[in-house]
């Protein structure tokens, strides 16, 4: 049996530090588990929503697909296309227009990713929406977006999605919800139909839609990218990046699948 | 103090500094990095893929996230070397103690915060509720970094203080 000797007062305090650290990350296991088994946690009464497990979602939680390693099955649902339909690859990327990493990589990857892969015909870009329950204005926007394509297809969809990652600062409300319209004029939208659209919130079922498939694919944050080669169903095998990588990560993964 | 900070100290910690900074860059992407080592691809598509993901750190942390990673993972290298000296010294000497580290672990989980959404915290089913925090979960981070902090310097009074002294107060004789 192993003698515990405390000889030195600070050998004591360096036990008790570290215990108390070990006990926190036990604390944070076993309310680990509780989001597992229920789903969801009561916060407190500052406004804050209780149903948080999920990003806001509050379907059950399961493992997430593709955690193994293996290729995760994703589709493109009826979300708008970005480049040739007919593109060997397909890149599906779950973002949210509040998300600074989203926003950083809208400005730093997309554009080059854009010009060699999409342009080219060689990738085509499905926008899905994962807006996260604590980036206030994103649902909104997300919904915005998906009445411009309402009017104006997949083509004006991705106009309405540049503009506003332009002009958004991100984390939240980083757009004034009342600059919506004024983009949709700005690109020539029927602002009143917009709106319309916008109020009714008709567009709500499509985020949601898009939101609940994110969990199911096991795409936590944002953004999350699934890159895999193009099938006629429009469901691919795709590889798992997360976060806002850089260039090189998508154009390895990329020329892999065009390699196939 | 300057026989404790020598080359050997240095290396160690800036080693495990490492190897930390390079974990926690690949828990974003870990099932991407597993399937990558472990799959059946081209030698040169895993070397170029493996390193376009490190690069990930300039790209898909914030400046300050990246910095307490830094430093988390510095403090962490300087820990366990100085532990592991401490505990060979210990061992010399015939005592056994055991100690508990577990501000590390914390680090780890709250620096890998390179997405919206937390992914190494989502690992946990954690990533919602520490993004409501007010500085988006970076909390972990400072955290550990002033726990990792304390140690250290526990660690160091500790391995310093090994001479025995004659208190002022009692006399010899």
């Amino acid at each position: 049996m192993n003698k515990f000797v405390f000889e030195e007062w600070s050998t004591v305090v360096q036990v008790i530090t570290n215990s108390v650290t070990a006990i926190a990350v036990a604390a944070i296991a076993v309310i680990a588990v509780l989001f597992w088994r229920t789903g969801s946690l009561t916060v407190g009464s500052a406004g804050v929503p209780t149903a948080i497990a999920n990003n806001g979602n509050t379907a059950p939680t399961q493992p997430a697909p593709g955690d193994n390693g293996a290729p995760v099955k994703v589709s493109v649902d009826d979300d708008a296309v970005l480049g040739d339909k007919n593109a060997k690859v397909t890149l599906i990327d779950f973002s949210d227009y509040e998300c600074p990493f989203c926003k950083r990589h809208f400005t730093d990857t997309y554009p080059q990713l854009k010009k060699d892969f999409i342009d080219t015909g060689k990738v085509k870009m499905v926008y899905r929406d994962l807006p996260l329950s604590f980036h206030q204005n994103a649902p909104k926007e997300a919904q915005a977006a998906e009445c411009a394509r309402k009017q104006g297809g997949d083509s004006v969809y991705y106009k309405y999605h540049d503009q506003i990652f332009t002009k958004t600062t991100s984390n939240g409300t980083g757009l004034a919800l009342d600059q919506l319209p004024v983009i949709a004029k700005d690109i020539g939208l029927n602002v009143t139909k917009f709106q319309t659209c916008l109020d009714s919130g008709e567009t709500k079922a499509e985020v949601d839609k898009d939101l609940a498939d994110a969990a199911k694919y096991g795409a936590s944050g944002t953004p999350t990218f699934f890159i895999g080669k193009s099938t006629s169903t429009g469901e691919i095998d795709a590889v798992k990046l997360v976060g806002a990588q850089p260039y090189a990560a998508f154009k390895t993964i990329i020329d892999q699948e065009l390699s196939k | 103090m300057a026989s404790l900070f020598t080359y050997k100290f240095v290396v160690a910690s800036v080693a495990i500094a490492t190897v930390y900074v390079v974990v926690t860059i690949y828990l974003m992407n870990y099932s991407l990095v597993t399937s990558t080592i472990l799959g059946d691809f081209p030698l040169g598509y895993k070397e170029k893929l493996l390193l376009a993901l490190l690069g990930g750190m300039w790209t898909a942390m914030t400046r300050q996230a990246l910095s307490l990673l830094v430093i988390t993972s510095l403090l962490t290298g300087a820990n366990v070397t100085l532990l592991v000296s401490r505990l060979r010294d210990l061992k010399n000497q015939g005592k056994v103690r055991i100690v508990i580290g577990g501000s590390s672990l914390l680090g780890m989980i709250g620096s890998g915060c390179a997405a919206c959404g937390l992914p190494i915290l989502a690992l946990l089913g954690l990533g919602g509720s520490v993004a409501y925090l007010p500085l988006g979960g970076m909390e972990l981070s400072y955290l550990s970094a002033l726990l990792l902090m304390f140690s250290f310097f526990i660690l160091v009074r500790s391995s310093l203080n090994q001479s025995c002294t004659v208190s002022p107060q009692k006399p010899l004789l």
